[in-house]
């Protein structure tokens, strides 16, 4: 799965930006920042801990909440 | 000397705030060329703020036991009119033009600005070998790490250059130096010092806490530092304490000195009259991916405006900001939702324990550059082990403290870290002061 997870985002951002639409657009914005020599390596990782992530969410109840929360009474600041 | 004994020499006017300012500087100026703690060094306002407050305490003003203290600011902290690196080429020149809350706080509190700490660049790492500022060296061996990345606020408090000095902890930053260093660090309950003018890195992650010599200092500190309401205060004796010594995680991959001597001063705090009992802990490799990608995310966000400019960067922390580009939105949201549910596991388990106590790092401060380290004949990346036992908590935003309990064969320090309920950060800091008192014959 990794293996593919990778192949698949490396292709996108290599022989798909020509195309039109919001999603590609957004990773050109990636490819741009991100040079390819760097990209394989850093994808390779974030997909190594993902795997270990995914594993674990797999497992979570569909009615776990958010650790984060908005506050729409929160002054803002000065 | 601890704050509280230079406190009361100031008060039976033995010495002044100007002489322990001098002597600050005089070690500065003799110990900053090799282990390279501080970025700046701000000596005429200190000795001129130095000699104002002995003034003040002349005519009978007395702003608390912070009164006329020489103390250090990680360099993170916004300093109105000193320079803000953040460790980092990008902030290079930042001159802010107000303090940040903790640092405002502590002028309040009496305290006398020596100067700012270097640090892992942007605190994003754990080793404070920094490219663009230099490495800093571990003051018990040059050759090895003070760890990060607080790194020169623990060098500086070890070395007694400040007696006192600030720190961030977003995986570990604050305990990791402290316990590689030998001084004590804490990282308070998530929330509890305010966090206005400290520049983000994980922006749920990060902590701001005091690194000084003993966990009294810690305490007289984190007063001057946040509102006490929002702590509970430390019980009146430790004969109701228990104290849970994990069974799994903790001590499974780790020094054989340092499991003892953490093993060493829970039979310590027995003597104390708290009870120790064994316990096991809910999925902490669960918890230190979920606060890993939390981070990565969080840290990727924050610096994106300046991801452009990439060879402005290290490059380990630039390999990071590139990971945290590339995770989901679906993984973080994801991320966010586990750690809730491993919070409620650690409520569940503190409805059963007071406190917890476990290593800080399970190794000593590996060598300068040393990026992998064997332990069973297993092969570990040094990164990741050293910051193993203190991420999790920053996920959790319960109080963690680190102070010494040992060294190794080698002479390099162990630290021991003690984990309390949010806003017991009190009840941590009292068994720190108690374990760090000499044993009664």
């Amino acid at each position: 799965m990794s293996f593919f997870f990778t192949t698949y985002f490396q292709f996108s951002y290599r022989y798909n930006t020509t195309l039109g639409g919001l999603q590609l657009h957004y990773a050109g914005k990636v490819k741009s920042q991100i040079p390819n020599e760097a990209l394989e390596r850093a994808q390779s990782r974030v997909d190594q801990l993902l795997d270990g992530l995914r594993s674990q969410t797999r497992q979570l109840a569909s009615d776990a909440p958010l650790a984060l929360w908005f506050d729409p009474e929160a002054e803002q600041p000065e | 000397m601890t704050i509280a004994e230079a406190g009361q020499q100031l008060r039976a006017r033995r010495v002044s705030s100007a002489e322990l300012t001098e002597q600050c500087l005089n070690d500065i100026a003799k110990l900053n060329p090799v282990l390279n703690a501080f970025i700046t060094v701000t000596a005429d306002s200190a000795l001129a703020r130095a000699r104002e407050l002995d003034q003040e305490l002349a005519a009978g003003i007395d702003r608390g036991p912070l009164h006329g203290i020489p103390i250090a600011h990680k360099d993170l902290m916004w300093t109105k009119g000193v320079r803000t690196t953040s460790g980092s080429k990008i902030f290079a020149d930042f001159v802010p033009n107000r303090d940040a809350t903790v640092v405002q706080r502590m002028a309040d509190a009496g305290s006398v600005m020596l100067g700012k700490t270097g640090l892992h660049e942007l605190a994003y790492g754990i080793t404070s070998d920094n490219p663009h500022f230099g490495t800093i060296r571990n003051p018990r061996n040059p050759e090895h790490s003070p760890g990060g990345s607080s790194g020169g606020s623990g060098v500086a408090v070890a070395t007694g250059m400040a007696f006192l000095a600030t720190g961030t902890d977003t995986g570990g930053s604050i305990r990791v130096p402290a316990s590689f260093c030998g001084v004590a660090g804490l990282k308070p309950t998530y929330g509890l010092i305010d966090r206005t003018g400290v520049q983000p890195l994980g922006l749920s992650l990060d902590h701001v806490g005091p690194l000084a010599r003993t966990a009294g200092d810690l305490r007289l500190a984190l007063d001057a530092m946040s509102d006490s309401v929002r702590r509970k205060p430390a019980p009146a004796s430790f004969g109701e304490i228990r104290i849970g010594l994990p069974e799994n995680f903790y001590f499974d991959t780790i020094e054989p000195a340092i499991k003892d001597a953490v093993q060493d001063a829970a039979k310590r705090a027995e003597t104390l009259g708290a009870r120790v009992v064994t316990v096991r802990v809910p999925d902490v490799d669960g918890l230190n991916i979920c606060g890993l990608m939390i981070l990565l995310s969080e840290a990727a966000a924050v610096h994106q405006a300046h991801l452009h400019r990439r060879a402005e960067f290290g490059g380990d922390v630039l390999a990071l900001l590139d990971q945290g580009s590339l995770v989901p939105a679906a993984d973080y949201v994801n991320a966010q939702r586990q750690r809730r549910v491993l919070l409620g596991e650690f409520h569940a388990l503190f409805r059963k324990i007071d406190c917890l106590f476990t290593p800080a790092t399970p190794i000593t401060a590996p060598r300068i550059g040393q990026t992998e380290i064997t332990l069973d004949g297993v092969q570990h990346d040094t990164r990741i082990l050293t910051t193993r036992l203190a991420r999790g908590f920053n996920a959790l935003g319960f109080p963690a403290l680190s102070i010494p309990c040992g060294s190794s064969a080698e002479g390099l320090p162990i630290g021991l870290q003690i984990v309390a309920r949010p806003f017991e950060d009190n009840l941590a800091l009292a068994l720190g002061e108690a374990l760090e008192r000499p044993v009664a014959d």
